[in-house]
């Protein structure tokens, strides 16, 4: 009895062995997730693990032992220009400086990381490091691969830079990678042993969007032809020997989405790869490709240098968000499947995934970035379930209509929705709720049109009163016409907006924020649109005395223009208005009224998710929304939020403020122990732009978000209305570029544009 | 012949089966639609939305327009066709050269046309200066009431080759001894043109007739290249209100104006089709 009870045991651990050999579906690292905030740049399997490199760390992964990171890296730098103490293995001369790339290239099994070098006189050169892991696991510098000058490209007119190398992968020691060219994106092959860069030949006019290496000998190459609409991807080989491209077969496709990801395992004779939120294998031979297999989701937007990579039965994949790995064995997908269709790219809808995905094994989530939102109310008049959580914003024409229609389902039944909701400034609860009820979630919002006027260099430089600083846009345009005609020359310094604007722009740009704020304005009640013509022709009225050559701006753009920001001098900044705020004290936040009388408004633009009613899944699709709310930034919130307003501390404020009194206390050090005199002089220079630098990072550095940056933004509180799709985005550009031009007067630009609102309004819109 | 094979409807069934699916039950269907409310309960709302449509100030200024535009370019396009049609059976050298070139601009795409007529009819375009020319002052074409001339012209220019196409067929079917035997027997050009030549082209006549009002119907490309979605009330168009009901995905609204607009359009060549028989037996 005991043998057999033993036997059983034994049967028992194997099985449980096995289960726990098998891959299954990983989340290696994802950004803001257990401390790990890194950009992977480049992976590659070595040994049982997989490294994976950004610009300052290195991190080991494998099943057993997770995530760690490889100690030694960020010392790399120091070891290939040396220190005081120890030379380099690069001697740099003095007006040269190196630093080091983030990828890590694996050819004929020897890691290279790239190094820059540039001199002050404009020399560049490239070199590709070695780097060496010891037995001990330690990181040191190999041999120097020098490529000269043979990376850098010249775009011509004195523009160069330098090349940069995705889906790199390699046979023997050459490296081949796509690349973009002087003109066009190329694939190129980096000869390790000689040093030295070509552009393969591809006879194709396609464009190549994905690289992974083939049979012996081969590449396996996804291209895109953008002349054909719909677009069409393809599938083919590139022969390294004969340089010549054959034709796989044809991929598919979802919207403009192409697949991505490449990955060939010549194990299974399977390719890989990433469309529209899933991965997919397929068969690949050379004589074609089978069948599309979709075999897992995937979360990840795949935009990163680095190419995927097979890692057992793992199909690994990075993003500027993090690696994920997917089981390639796996023959059965979840049983439910919730798919979100995040046309707006909000990054909380996209970050819920893991925590939804953790608590919810039975359900994959396939989520579609971009694409059009004009497909929604089609999806919603077909009842279709085939989308679960969409996401729209309030500008959007398809927001309107769908939720008058009720094609939204209701939330009410999430306490944790409706609570968040509730707290939110007044224009966006009633945005998102009809007869109490609430049918979509706000999980961003800006408010663009934001001005911040240089009320510093005004008055003390030009010596205006803070009874003259304006509220109304006739008074702004006033103060620009006495500006214009000759006080601007009294300080030659003084640009209107930020540098680089050329008349004809900066005229536009000033009129568009005000025309911005006339159709808000207009939106708001009937009397307004009544009063319509009469407001717009005052500001238009004012606007014309403006002397547009009076400001010192170019008449057109010119080769050698140049410029140079200077934030003092800046009289008008326009913003997106958040709770950040990004000028210094010189300029203060306004909101402009139309016209005298009448209050200043501030459009703010909502973007939110809400749940298809048809939905199979709703239930899951609320507590996805719900993981979404989680995974909020705090700051997104208190956009929202009036409640909100503690200040944010800035995390990284201890560390950097540590680092810069160690910087101070080393400067010290090396003026007692220095006895050049012009050395020394030279240190207290530093010292005080140091301690200078100590004190700014004092006052600005210690929140993200201070008591300051919260209060100017609350003022605008009463100004917040919701923008909506307006006569703005239906025709009024084409009649304002006239005005501008000079081809409609005021009075024909007011008539225009009160008839095209007219006319909307008769036909019920 | 094929009475009794039930072959017959062995083989006419592929092309009924099309026919129902690409345009009897999405007919139908669109007639449905019509009559619901377009939210997420879809309710029945009856002809609420023809009222509500047959109400509103824009459906009725875009059908008189677009009914006014017809009746002006239609007509004209006919005579304009015949005459020159006429014209053309009786030029015989480089006759083909004057055929082919009235053809092209129905070939031209409207966007590539459009571009000239921009040009032509600018403020400070040479039509504009004829007119300073001979004293007058100069006119808005582009973004006044004044657009209906361009777009009127632009219309018989584009259309005018394929109808005079269709007309000058119809003449050079006509038996050249039917004219000889009436000239013999003393008939003058009058009796000779509504005794042989009407009667005879009549078919065509009609086709062109039809075909110049469906085309006229349709005046809304040019409108909305030149004046975008909201232009002068005078050349608003029925297509206008379509279109813009679309863009503010407001579908039910656009079924309902298609369908009251095609009831139309039904009503009128129902009438026209009496009157061509009428005509018809009555000429011959």
């Amino acid at each position: 009895m005991k043998r057999r009870i033993c036997l059983f045991l034994a049967a028992c651990l194997l099985c449980t062995a096995s289960m726990a050999l098998a891959a299954g579906n990983v989340t290696i690292a994802v950004r803001g997730q257990d401390g790990f905030d890194s950009y992977i740049s480049s992976m590659f399997v070595w040994g049982d693990r997989l490294l994976m490199s950004s610009y300052d760390g290195l991190y080991a992964w494998s099943q057993e032992g997770g995530l760690v990171e490889v100690e030694g890296y960020q010392e790399l730098d120091a070891m290939l220009t040396g220190t005081p103490e120890e030379p380099g293995i690069v001697e740099l001369e003095e007006d040269q400086y190196c630093y080091l790339d983030a990828q890590i290239f694996v050819v004929d099994n020897r890691l290279y990381r790239l190094a820059q070098i540039s001199g002050e006189d404009g020399s560049e050169q490239s070199l590709f490091v070695e780097i060496v892991i010891g037995e001990d696991g330690a990181l040191s510098l190999g041999e120097v691969v020098d490529m000269g000058d043979s990376l850098l490209i010249d775009y011509g007119d004195g523009y160069t830079g330098y090349r940069s190398f995705n889906n790199p992968c390699s046979y023997e020691n050459t490296l081949y990678a796509i690349s973009w060219g002087e003109n066009a994106q190329e694939i190129v092959a980096i000869d390790m042993e000689a040093g030295t860069l070509d552009a393969l030949y591809l006879d194709t006019d396609r464009d190549i969007l994905g690289l992974s290496p083939f049979t012996e000998g081969k590449l396996l190459v996804i291209a895109a032809d953008y002349t054909t609409d719909p677009v069409a991807t393809f599938l083919m080989t590139y022969d390294l020997e004969s340089e010549e491209l054959t034709d796989l077969g044809t991929l598919p496709m979802k919207d403009y989405q192409t697949p991505n990801g490449l990955c060939y395992d010549e194990a299974r004779g399977k390719m890989y790869y990433v469309l529209a939120g899933s991965v997919w294998r397929m068969d690949v031979t050379e004589e074609g490709l089978g069948e599309p297999e979709e075999f897992g989701d995937m979360p990840l937007e795949i935009y990163s240098d680095s190419s995927a990579v097979l890692m057992g039965d793992l199909y690994i994949l990075s993003s500027y968000e993090g690696v994920v790995g997917r089981d390639v064995t796996l023959d059965k997908l979840p049983e439910q499947r919730l798919r979100v269709e995040n046309t707006s790219y909000i990054e909380p809808i996209r970050q819920a995934y893991y925590a939804f995905t953790d608590a919810h094994p039975e359900y994959m989530v396939s989520i579609s970035n971009g694409g059009s939102t004009g497909d929604f109310v089609q999806d919603m008049m077909n009842r279709s379930a085939e989308v679960d959580i969409y996401t729209i914003s309030s500008e959007d024409n398809a927001f309107s209509a769908l939720m008058e229609r009720g094609f939204m389902a209701e939330l009410g039944g999430s306490e944790k929705l409706t609570d968040y909701v509730s707290t939110l400034y007044p224009v966006i609860r009633s945005l998102v709720t009809r007869e109490e009820e609430l049918y979509a979630v706000p999980l961003e919002s800006y408010a663009s049109g934001g001005l911040a006027i240089n009320t510093k260099l005004l008055t003390e430089k030009f010596g205006y009163t803070q009874e003259e600083i304006p509220t109304t846009w006739p008074q702004m345009f006033e103060l620009l016409a006495d500006l214009s005609s000759g006080r601007m020359q009294d300080v030659p310094e003084a640009t209107l907006l930020s540098p680089g604007y050329i008349q004809r722009d900066a005229k536009q740009q000033i009129f568009s924020m005000m025309l911005q704020d006339y159709f808000l304005w207009l939106d708001q009640s009937e009397e307004n649109l009544m009063r319509g013509s009469e407001v717009l022709m005052a500001c238009c009225e004012a606007f014309e005395k403006i002397d547009w050559t009076g400001f010192g701006m170019p008449e057109e753009y010119e080769d050698d223009m140049m410029w140079e920001y200077q934030e003092e001098n800046i009289l008008i900044e326009s913003y997106s208005v958040d709770i950040n705020y990004y000028f210094s004290e010189n300029f203060e936040p306004v909101a402009l009224a139309i016209a005298e009388g009448e209050e200043p408004l501030m459009g703010l633009n909502v973007t939110m998710a809400f749940v298809n009613p048809f939905s199979e899944h709703r239930e899951a699709a609320i507590e996805y929304l719900e993981a979404a709310l989680d995974c909020m930034q705090l700051t997104s919130r208190m956009n929202m939020d009036p409640t909100l307003n503690d200040p944010v501390e800035n995390e990284y404020y201890e560390e950097n403020m540590k680092s810069i009194e160690q910087s101070i206390a080393d400067i010290q050090t090396a003026m007692e122990e220095t006895e050049d005199e012009e050395q020394r002089e030279m240190l207290s220079q530093n010292l005080t732009d140091m301690q200078t630098w100590k004190e700014e990072y004092e006052k600005t550095g210690r929140y993200d978000v201070s008591e300051e940056d919260i209060a100017r933004y609350r003022a605008f509180g009463d100004a917040f209305v919701v923008q909506k799709a307006t006569v703005w985005s239906t025709g009024a550009y084409e009649q304002v570029t006239q005005y501008l031009d000079g081809a409609m007067n005021a009075q024909q630009l007011a008539s225009e544009l009160e008839k095209t609102l007219q006319m909307q309004r008769l036909e019920g819109i | 012949m094929f009475e009794k094979k039930k072959s017959v409807v062995f083989f006419l069934m592929p092309g009924l089966l099309m026919l129902m699916v690409f345009y009897i039950v999405p007919f139908i269907s669109g007639i449905g639609y019509s009559l619901t409310d377009g939210s997420y309960k879809n309710e029945f709302v009856g002809v609420q939305n023809y009222v509500s449509l047959w109400q509103n100030s824009m459906f009725q200024l875009g059908l008189k327009n677009t009914m006014q535009l017809s009746l002006i370019c239609a007509p004209l396009l006919w005579v304009l066709s015949f005459l020159l049609a006429s014209a053309l059976a009786a030029i015989k050298p480089y006759g083909g050269f004057f055929r082919s070139s009235v053809l092209m601009p129905y070939l031209a795409p409207s966007s590539a046309i459009l571009l000239v007529w921009l040009v032509v009819f600018d403020f400070g375009g040479p039509v504009n200066r004829v007119l300073e020319g001979m004293g007058m002052q100069r006119v808005m074409w582009l973004t006044s009431g004044a657009l209906r001339v361009p777009v009127v012209l632009m219309f018989l220019w584009k259309n005018l080759g394929f109808c005079l196409v269709i007309f000058l067929a119809a003449l050079q079917a006509i038996p050249q001894p039917l004219y000889e035997y009436a000239e013999l027997e003393g008939a003058g050009f009058a009796t000779r043109a509504f005794r042989i030549t009407l009667p005879l082209i009549t078919p065509s006549a009609f086709l062109v007739f039809v075909l110049a009002w469906i085309n006229a119907f349709k005046i809304f490309k040019e409108v909305y290249f030149i004046a975008g979605a909201y232009p002068d009330y005078s050349v608003y168009t029925l297509q206008n209100y379509m279109n813009n009901m679309f863009e503010k995905l407001n579908y039910q609204n656009v079924t309902a104006a298609a369908y009251s607009f095609g009831l139309i359009v039904f009503a009128i060549f129902g009438l026209l089709f009496f009157i061509q028989r009428r005509a018809a037996r009555g000429l011959t």
